[in-house]
């Protein structure tokens, strides 16, 4: 997307080139951790936070997985296209950011990304209105769980 | 044949040898390319991740059982370095008190001697290399149950170490009321520690190792699923055969064996204790009371309820105020740690019960938590707790 100007929304984080074909780069826009993902020769960004216990889920491993299948039998399928938290293992399709087979809420908040002239753009979901950052391993400073303010999981 | 030949042509005997033993170069690798279909690809992950627990025998842990995103600065396994564990758990949670309970499956092992000495290296190992890296780091030092008599003297003699709060007993197949343990729980009764109860991943797979009920469970799904089964089972043991009269100071913490089936236990131990109390007349209370006094359970793995309103109510007929102490299970992949499990734990309860599931009750229960370390516990061991 591209505002009247022709510039992108977003934020100017890395080089199309610097995300590994297949692989994924984590960034940092405006203060949230953002993982950028080559998907089957598109790029896409999702933040850094898995929906369930807020994990950085873009840490997680991309492969493919094993469909449902009759007793005794696995069947493997969309090779590169399944991201598992690195917690809970829950799996998401990186293609639309919704979980798999599980009945539980939770899709991952898929960011705007725009690439222009090789350079990558990403704004954070909700018109890019940076929200105070999540007490990541992105973040290390101590923090007392009081002084936390309330969060809750990115609805589905 | 040139065989048959050749033992002709020296003379010999023809020799058939009935037992030689080839050895793969890689170990149980070296079959994955023979494996058919999507095995290959089973097996491959799981032999990557950092150890499959109870061995190649038992249950294969499907995902990596350590948070990779704890990996320390130095590529280390998650977890296994003191520094990076104090900025990365302690600093960013605003943890106080952290019980460092280092996991191994001696509950499996057969030789009483081995365990017993495995057990002790450990403890000499964490009292110098963890201990004294943060004030905030205790420890519960392990014990060998497999050898009673040694336990308790190692309790009597480690157990004063400064930052040493409790006990972890890895238990075999025999329940915790039986009184072969009695000697272990005297001497922690005695050190004013507690036992610290944690399945070690050998239950169900080694024979010496708890079973569990019905049969042996096939998958990790179904071992992570009925974790709780050994724990109940702990508990109604250690309540009827008289434990807690015998050890009127004794407590017992279960870690990461789940909660929410403890209402069902405190009314159905309820149920028998008043149909059949004279069987073991030396239970004197109704079977919740001592549960409430005696045993502690931790958050971790913090249940995901279909409704909200849930939690909270299991939480109250546990009586959660004064059974319910807060755990990460850090850095395991099912670990509860971060800004959301305390929110929700605030959520879920309210201010004063929050606090005292936070902090309150731990530090009743672990009394030498209370006090500052290391220096002043030092002169005080096994002088009794705030409790």
């Amino acid at each position: 997307m591209t505002d009247q100007s022709g510039r992108p929304e977003g934020t100017a984080v890395c080089a199309e080139e610097e995300v590994p074909k297949g692989g994924r780069l984590i960034v940092d826009v405006d203060g949230r951790s953002v993982g950028i993902f080559s998907v089957d020769g598109e790029l896409v960004a999702y933040l850094n936070r898995c929906p369930h216990r807020l994990a950085p889920v873009c840490m997680g491993g991309v492969s493919g997985t094993l469909e449902p299948s009759v007793p005794g039998e696995f069947s493997y399928a969309r090779e590169g296209q399944v991201l598992k938290c690195p917690w809970h293992g829950w799996e998401f399709d990186l293609t639309t950011g919704r979980s798999l087979f599980n009945d539980q809420r939770g899709r991952l908040a898929r960011c705007s990304l725009t690439v222009l002239d090789g350079t990558v753009f990403v704004a954070l979901p909700g018109g890019g209105t940076p929200r105070p950052a999540t007490p990541s391993r992105n973040a290390r400073t101590a923090q007392q769980p009081g002084a936390c303010a309330p969060t809750s999981p990115e609805k589905d | 044949m040139s065989v048959a030949g050749s033992a002709e042509s020296s003379g010999v005997p023809f020799i058939v040898d009935c037992d030689v033993h080839p050895v793969l170069p890689d170990g149980i690798a070296s079959a994955f390319p023979y494996l058919p279909g999507e095995w290959r690809r089973r097996f491959e992950e799981v032999s990557s991740t950092q150890h499959s627990f109870g061995g190649l025998g038992g249950f294969r842990h499907p995902l990596p059982p350590l948070k990779v995103d704890a990996t320390p600065p130095n590529g280390g396994l998650p977890g296994s370095d003191p520094e990076f564990t104090r900025v990365d758990l302690l600093d960013r949670l605003g943890v106080n008190r952290a019980l460092l309970v280092p996991l191994l499956n001696i509950n499996g092992w057969v030789n009483p001697d081995e365990s017993t000495v495995i057990a002790g290296a450990y403890n000499r190992y964490f009292a110098e290399r963890w201990l004294p890296v943060d004030d905030r780091y205790t420890l519960a030092m392990m014990v060998s149950a497999l050898d009673p008599v040694a336990a308790a003297k190692e309790i009597r003699e480690f157990g004063g170490t400064d930052g040493v709060v409790g006990a972890f007993m890895p238990v075999h197949n025999m329940l915790m009321g039986h009184r072969s343990y009695y000697p272990i729980y005297e001497a922690l009764e005695e050190m004013d520690l507690p036992i610290v109860y944690h399945a070690t991943a050998a239950e169900g797979t080694m024979p010496y190792a708890p079973a569990f009920a019905g049969g042996t469970p096939s998958s990790y799904a179904e071992f992570f699923t009925l974790i709780p089964q050994i724990a109940e089972s702990q508990i109604v043991s250690m309540v009827w055969e008289g434990v807690f009269e015998r050890f009127p100071k004794l407590k017992v913490v279960f870690l990461e064996s789940g909660w929410a089936w403890v209402p069902h236990l405190m009314w159905r131990m309820d149920s028998a204790w008043r149909s059949f109390r004279t069987e073991r007349p030396w239970v004197r209370k109704a079977p919740s009371e001592y549960i409430r006094e005696h045993v502690r359970f931790a958050t971790q793995p913090y249940p995901d309820a279909p409704k909200q309103e849930q939690i909270g109510q299991i939480m109250e007929m546990m009586d959660a105020r004064n059974t319910l102490v807060f755990a990460t299970d850090y850095p395991h992949w099912d670990g509860d740690e971060g800004r959301y499990i305390y929110d929700k734990l605030v959520r879920d309860t309210d201010e004063q019960m929050a606090e005292r599931i936070l902090s309150s009750t731990a530090l009743d229960m672990f009394p030498r938590m209370r006090r500052p370390l290391p220096a002043e516990l030092a002169a005080t061991v096994g002088a009794g707790g705030a409790s």
